[in-house]
């Protein structure tokens, strides 16, 4: 059987939630981060890479609504937007996504988004 | 991407962008059971395995560049929501594969075929189920006349190595000429329709003002838009760096890229005064109408601020545009400038 490992050098880490929403605790992978080829298997063993919201009001709602599909990062990487781009947003992820966002949530996680990356406007 | 990546002409398979729209990527493909479907419109849908694609057809390669839509969108002005790309979500590499004009033959597609669209082994978290509309499955479609013009392919391997698992392994679609986002990654299914297809990432996400470098004023939105499709021309710099050293009287070489298409760059042309005069750069070889075109400049830096800007122009006429801007931050392709101080 042949196994070997090729490490990957990711210059741009793909924005997936698969650890962040999960893995808190920052649990160590199992394997080695790599392709591993076992027979005819290709296997992507990636990184944990566990990650937090920064501080402010309702972080819990929006990392239970919004991390579902997708990291974090996404909020974090955007620049400051006004209050009316942010609820576009929102609407977008529940309108195209289908985003399990309950009404009563929505001004919720737009307050966190404001608080983080809004322009006051 | 780091910069130094752009002064070569391939990008290698490990420093290359990685992007995908959902987040269940595939994480474990076995090369002896998978297959590619081809079905739909067509006499014979087919289930063909890696080893007949590799036998079965006649293998090609292209050299092509592959840039995602929405690169460079965070230099948009007004800022626009999205990955906050700088210039790095770009690559040029040699696609190795089978044409699908070759595929789509041996399927027969049969008289009518309008469009042809692409799955692959990506899916959301949150997939359709009964009563619930969930995430649509990233799903893009060419028209047939693109489709089979002989140059899209399925491709196997990048720059002569198997596709990396993070590049869309064991298969990817290359649409030579158009944006990353019809390069369909971990390519399993191809179908094709006798009526216009309309999944939501081709009707209602990758949609463009029908503008000439996709262009539509913040105030003042196009009314209709349509799926993004060609590369605009474009050129960057690559050398100097940004706060690189750069001494006064020695002679510089200014380096960068260009590409657009696949009509060809005609001309770079590089201004070190604002843009009142240009003067040419000297072009690489064409490596391939598809491939980026690295280009390079003498320059005798003076003492004191500098700024310099390159204009690409390509062989039918296109040329850049100074300012630009669209709702989704697309087919970011204004004219380049670099600056710092020569001391």
């Amino acid at each position: 059987m042949n196994r070997f490992l090729i490490s990957i050098a990711l210059f741009s880490l793909p924005l997936l939630c698969l650890h962040d929403s999960s893995h808190a605790g920052g649990q160590p992978a199992t394997a080695p981060v790599g392709v591993e080829v076992r027979g005819t298997k290709h296997i992507l063993h990636m990184p944990e890479v566990p990650f937090e919201l920064p501080p402010g009001p309702n972080k819990d709602v929006v990392t239970v609504y919004c991390g579902v599909c997708h990291t974090q990062r996404y909020i974090l990487i955007q620049p400051p937007f006004s209050k009316e781009t942010w609820i576009n947003e929102v609407t977008k992820m529940r309108k195209n996504y289908s985003a399990p966002i309950p009404d009563e949530k929505v001004e919720e996680i737009v307050n966190y988004l404001v608080s983080v990356r809004g322009t006051g406007k | 991407m780091p910069l130094k990546y752009f002064s070569k002409d391939l990008t290698p398979n490990d420093a290359f962008f990685v992007r995908w729209h959902l987040a269940i990527i595939p994480t474990e493909v076995d090369t002896a059971t998978f297959r590619l479907e081809i079905g739909g419109h067509v006499q014979k849908p087919l289930s063909l395995s890696l080893d007949e694609l590799r036998k079965g057809f006649e293998p090609v390669s292209v050299v092509a560049v592959n840039q995602c839509s929405g690169n460079s969108r965070r230099f948009f002005e007004p800022r626009v929501p999205g990955v906050q790309w700088g210039n790095g979500a770009l690559g040029n590499a040699r696609w190795t594969g089978v044409r699908l004009k070759d595929l789509l033959a041996k399927a027969g597609v049969k008289a009518g075929a309008v469009d042809v669209s692409f799955n692959g082994l990506d899916g959301p978290v949150l997939p359709p189920a009964k009563d619930f509309a969930g995430t649509p499955d990233f799903e893009k479609s060419l028209p047939f006349d693109r489709a089979n013009d002989g140059e899209v392919m399925v491709a196997y391997e990048m720059n002569g190595q198997p596709l990396p698992m993070l590049n869309g392994f064991p298969l990817r679609l290359v649409v030579p000429g158009w944006f990353a986002t019809y390069w369909v990654k971990a390519l399993n299914q191809i179908t094709v329709h006798d009526k216009p297809f309309d999944g939501f990432w081709m009707a209602k996400a990758y949609r463009v003002p029908p503008t000439k470098d996709y262009q539509e004023e913040p105030k003042n939105q196009a009314k209709e838009t349509v799926p993004i499709t060609n590369l605009t021309v474009r050129s960057l710099f690559v050398k100097p760096e940004p706060s690189e050293a750069i001494r006064a009287g020695a002679p510089y070489e200014v380096q960068g890229l260009a590409f657009d298409s696949g009509k060809g760059i005609a001309k770079v042309e590089v201004s070190a005064d604002g843009g009142k005069s240009w003067s040419e750069a000297k072009l690489d070889p064409e490596i391939g109408r598809y491939s980026w075109r690295r280009w390079r400049y003498s320059w005798k830096p003076i003492a004191g601020p500098y700024r310099l800007m390159a204009r690409a122009t390509s062989k039918s006429g296109e040329t850049q545009t100074t300012a630009q801007w669209n709702r989704s931050g697309y087919g970011r392709n204004v004219i380049e400038s670099v600056q710092g101080t020569v001391s």
